[in-house]
């Protein structure tokens, strides 16, 4: 079964740019676009990985994570948060708050997609070490 | 409060980033259908929030900066190096002043379009 990465973004050229990248990597994605159905979205999915922008209209990147961590069923969700410089909570801010990565537009999209290999390679890991 | 923001953009920064530019022609892998495609959407975005800016002297200066911080990272995501450093010029000015000059939409246009023009020229 393939893997679900959720894609949380208002700008559809990210959107774009990452389902490419992801698709082909053979992952299936799910985009919202506005931060109040990400949550609901998540539960639904329950997603190897999200990717979150930062500025999220409705509910921030910042906002999100705690509501990912808080979450019984999301807190174990690896999440990578995607910033522009310039605005925002810090890096150090976003890693503090339970963030898995940070990445800063423009970033390297090979970059990305072997971050979001990583996290789902750590996510089995500890999967099976709790099985064991 | 009117300030000119053009100092040091037209000039120092390149029109695109010519290395992200070329990592995202390396991911398409020749298929510059997708990259036009990439583009077309962040041009209708674009003109959106371009047009919010113009009746911005209306709007409360929040809306302005939501607009620019958006075109700032999504052009950042094609390659527009000049207009994202503009838009960040902008959200930055707007941000610690709150002031607003007119004059910025017609330079903004003016890097959107030159970058526009580039990649499509690059993409064809």
């Amino acid at each position: 079964m393939k893997k679900t990465v959720l894609i949380a973004d208002d700008d559809p050229v990210m959107i774009k740019l990452l389902e490419f990248n992801l698709v082909r990597a053979g992952y299936d994605t799910v985009a919202c676009r506005e931060g109040n159905s990400v949550l609901s979205s998540a539960l639904e999915i329950r997603p190897e990985v999200a990717i979150i922008d930062l500025m999220l209209p409705g509910r921030t990147g910042l906002e999100l994570i705690g509501d990912f961590r808080r979450h019984g069923k999301l807190a174990g969700v690896p999440i990578i948060v995607v910033t522009t410089q310039g605005r925002g909570s810090t890096k150090e801010e976003l890693l503090a708050a339970g963030a898995d990565s940070v990445f800063t537009k423009p970033f390297s999209p090979s970059l990305l997609l072997a971050k979001v290999e990583e996290l789902s390679r750590s996510r089995v890991s500890e999967g099976d070490i709790d099985e064991r | 409060m009117s300030v000119d923001l053009s100092d040091g953009v037209s000039d120092g920064v390149p029109i695109l980033d010519d290395g992200y530019v070329g990592e995202l022609e390396m991911m398409a892998g020749g298929n510059h259908a997708f990259l036009r495609e990439l583009l077309a959407d962040f041009v209708k975005e674009s003109e959106i929030r371009l047009a919010n800016l113009e009746r911005s002297e209306q709007v409360n200066p929040e809306a302005a900066i939501q607009d620019v911080h958006f075109m700032a990272g999504s052009s950042a995501g094609v390659g527009l190096k000049r207009f994202s450093v503009f838009c960040r010029k902008m959200e930055s000015v707007l941000k610690e002043t709150g002031g607003w000059n007119p004059d910025w939409v017609g330079q903004a246009r003016r890097h959107h379009q030159e970058g526009v023009d580039l990649l499509r020229a690059r993409w064809s």
